[in-house]
């Protein structure tokens, strides 16, 4: 026995010293390769799908992995019923490790298997988020300079703002009308969204509205929500048999995936149209000499993409806040900047995107581990953000613990900032971070500001992944005017 | 001028790839990156002296021009600090920390925005001098500034 263990720990043991010399590692003996990384008891032939499964197919994802984190620690590898090592990580060290320094020069994430089955059946072209290598990383670096450089919120500020002052105004004249308002929050906060969006895209002077566009934009929202929908139930079988017998939810998947392409690429058809009367993100595009194709394939996943995480993180800010009168008063008081932080500790608790993946580009250390070039990591967003080592009093909601001269902090004995990446991090982190917490900072504030609001659910909402966070059910907030702002306004309108 | 900044980096990395050609596969795991020069063109062509002090001691005297920053200096003088830079100026990453004298940092015209401290954050080996490379934009009065390029992510190992 022990010889044999000898031998299995040779050919590691060869690398490692290898390794030693090429990076000066001095901690050799204590490298080891994926098999003696923790890992979850597995039945035979099915692995742990079973388990997950009787999660409630998929749905509790965030959980179950979180339950793992806290039985086998911040690394361990798990099959989740496929063939494949999937090794999670929770850790902020090594998050920084994978972001900062593994993923390589072109960071290479997992796509979500439909998705992928759909793009190698119809060979749809698709944006960022499906390119690689250096077509991913020429057009990354052409909209890196209008979104996300310094100084781009310049240009963005004024059709996010005009986008919300809109949609805001539209609520106050539903919330005067009737006097207590429900809206139909995930849908109005959807569409907004793509309204952000698509006047970024055009810039300041926003199409004209019609009937046409009306029409065209709500069916593309709903269609891009039905995508994510119809993704969510192909989980519980491998992908392909869905497709080969062609099942129901297969065939609802394709369906909306068909309807929200060709949706959004008429959109953007119509916008390129328009592009030398506005000077929004399109046009910039164009000067950049990026052919009509590209712009149409990036510009069409960027309307796909906003939508549904940044209406779920307002959805979820508005949930945390709607029976906080504290933090409601302090939006009120405080500076926008404040508002920041409500944003960020609400991404903290919900991030849309609990999940997030990268495959390493070749054999490289983390942690203690040797892992082989394709390893598919999965950095477990949720738990990190949750965690008592990294943020104290973590369950609680706390946006005063981002503000870094707030003397209520003292008593927090743990605040590591990069436990909490809702957006990831590096060279392929999130590009809409910058539209996103523009959009997201002036639409909180707007509301806030102008009405007091409650939440009417009578159960618990918890959290489920479908995709992304979102609630477990239909969020309902009880609208009404601000009295002291309502005297004001009408004031104002009537001078 | 996009077109031509971006022929300069093609051609930038491609003798950056010839030259350490040889280095390619014992650095494999670090980034190569030619990032993508920040700079703004036409801005007097006045140029000042500038130090990186790196971790193990060793300095790297280079010419800066006045108005890039700290990150356009080691992409357009092809300086070879490992790692430097890897989000290309986009405020989502924080390998381009240095860390300042106390007299340089009070003199910096600007302090660091919001976005800029929730990268440093991530910086290893912090300190109350430490801002990012890419917000610091060289001036006239900045001539003879030496930083100190601390010990990175790619080094930090346990």
């Amino acid at each position: 026995m022990q010889k044999k263990m000898y031998h299995l720990r040779q050919p590691v043991f060869r690398n490692a010293t290898a390794y030693q010399r090429k990076y000066n590692v001095k901690s050799v003996q204590f490298l080891s390769n994926i098999e003696a990384m923790p890992h979850p008891k597995e039945l035979p032939l099915i692995g742990t799908k079973l388990a997950l499964l009787a999660k409630g197919s998929g749905s509790k994802l965030h959980e179950y992995i979180d339950n793992r984190h806290e039985h086998l620690g911040p690394i361990f590898y798990e099959k989740l019923g496929g063939n494949t090592k999937l090794v999670f990580i929770s850790d902020p060290t090594l998050m920084k490790t994978l972001f900062l320094k593994l993923e390589g020069k072109y960071p290479v994430h997992l796509l979500p298997e439909p998705w992928l089955l759909y793009e190698r059946l119809y060979g749809a072209k698709r944006g960022l988020f499906f390119m690689n290598n250096e077509e991913w990383l020429t057009n990354r670096r052409i909209v890196n300079r209008h979104v996300l450089k310094e100084g781009s919120e310049k240009w963005l500020e004024e059709p996010i703002k005009q986008t919300i002052n809109t949609f805001v105004k539209k609520w106050k004249i539903e919330t005067e009308t009737h006097g207590i308002f429900i809206p139909e929050l995930e849908s109005d906060l959807y569409r907004l969204s793509t309204d952000v969006i698509v006047n970024v895209l055009l810039g300041e002077q926003c199409m004209t509205p019609s009937m046409h566009y009306e029409q065209l934009l709500k069916q593309f929202s709903e269609a891009v929500k039905q995508i994510f929908h119809t993704t969510t139930s192909l989980y519980a079988l491998p992908v392909s048999w869905y497709q080969q017998l062609n099942l129901k939810p297969w065939r609802d998947f394709k369906e909306s995936v068909d309807t929200s392409l060709l949706l959004a690429r008429k959109i953007v058809q119509e916008m390129l149209n328009k592009k030398e009367k506005n000077k929004g993100l399109i046009w910039k595009l164009c000067q950049e000499q990026m052919s009509d194709d590209t712009i149409t394939r990036i510009v069409a996943d960027f309307v796909i993409a906003a939508g549904d995480t940044t209406s779920y993180t307002t959805l979820w800010t508005l949930l945390l806040l709607s029976n906080n009168d504290e933090e409601k008063k302090q939006i009120r008081e405080r500076e926008i900047t404040y508002v920041k932080y409500v944003v960020k500790e609400a991404m903290r608790l919900y991030p849309v995107a609990p999940f997030l993946t990268r495959i390493l580009p070749q054999e490289s250390i983390l942690g203690q581990y040797i892992l082989n070039e394709g390893t598919p990591i999965i950095a477990s967003i949720y738990t990190m953000g949750r965690d008592n080592n990294n943020f104290s009093e973590a369950s609680k909601f706390m946006p005063s613990r981002w503000c870094r001269n707030d003397p209520r902090n003292f008593k927090l004995v743990n605040h590591i900032p990069s436990a909490s990446l809702p957006f990831a991090l590096g060279a392929r982190s999130c590009i809409g971070r910058k539209i996103a917490m523009l959009q997201l900072t002036e639409i909180i504030s707007q509301i806030v500001n102008k009405f007091e609001f409650t939440s009417v659910n009578c159960n618990e909402v918890n959290a489920i992944t479908s995709q992304i966070l979102i609630p477990n059910q239909e969020i309902k907030l009880q609208l009404t005017l601000r009295q002291d702002l309502h005297k004001n306004n009408s004031d104002i309108e009537t001078m | 001028m996009s077109l031509k900044s971006i022929f300069r980096t093609v051609s930038n990395s491609r003798s950056y790839l010839l030259r350490y050609k040889s280095l390619g596969a014992s650095f494999s795991n670090y980034r190569s990156i030619v990032p993508l020069s920040t700079n703004i063109p036409n801005l007097k062509e006045e140029k000042v002296k500038l130090t990186f002090v790196l971790y193990d001691g060793k300095r790297i005297e280079t010419e800066a021009k006045v108005g890039d920053t700290l990150l356009d200096v080691v992409v357009n003088n092809n300086l070879n600090i490992e790692g430097y830079g890897a989000c290309e100026g986009t405020l989502t990453c924080s390998t381009c920390h240095v860390i300042l004298k106390q007299e340089d940092f009070d003199r910096l015209p600007e302090e660091a925005s919001d976005e800029e401290r929730d990268m440093l954050d991530l910086a290893y080996g912090l300190t109350d001098t430490s801002r990012l490379g890419c917000q610091i934009t060289m001036t006239k009065d900045l001539d003879g500034l030496e930083v100190q390029v601390p010990e990175t992510i790619n080094d930090a190992r346990s």
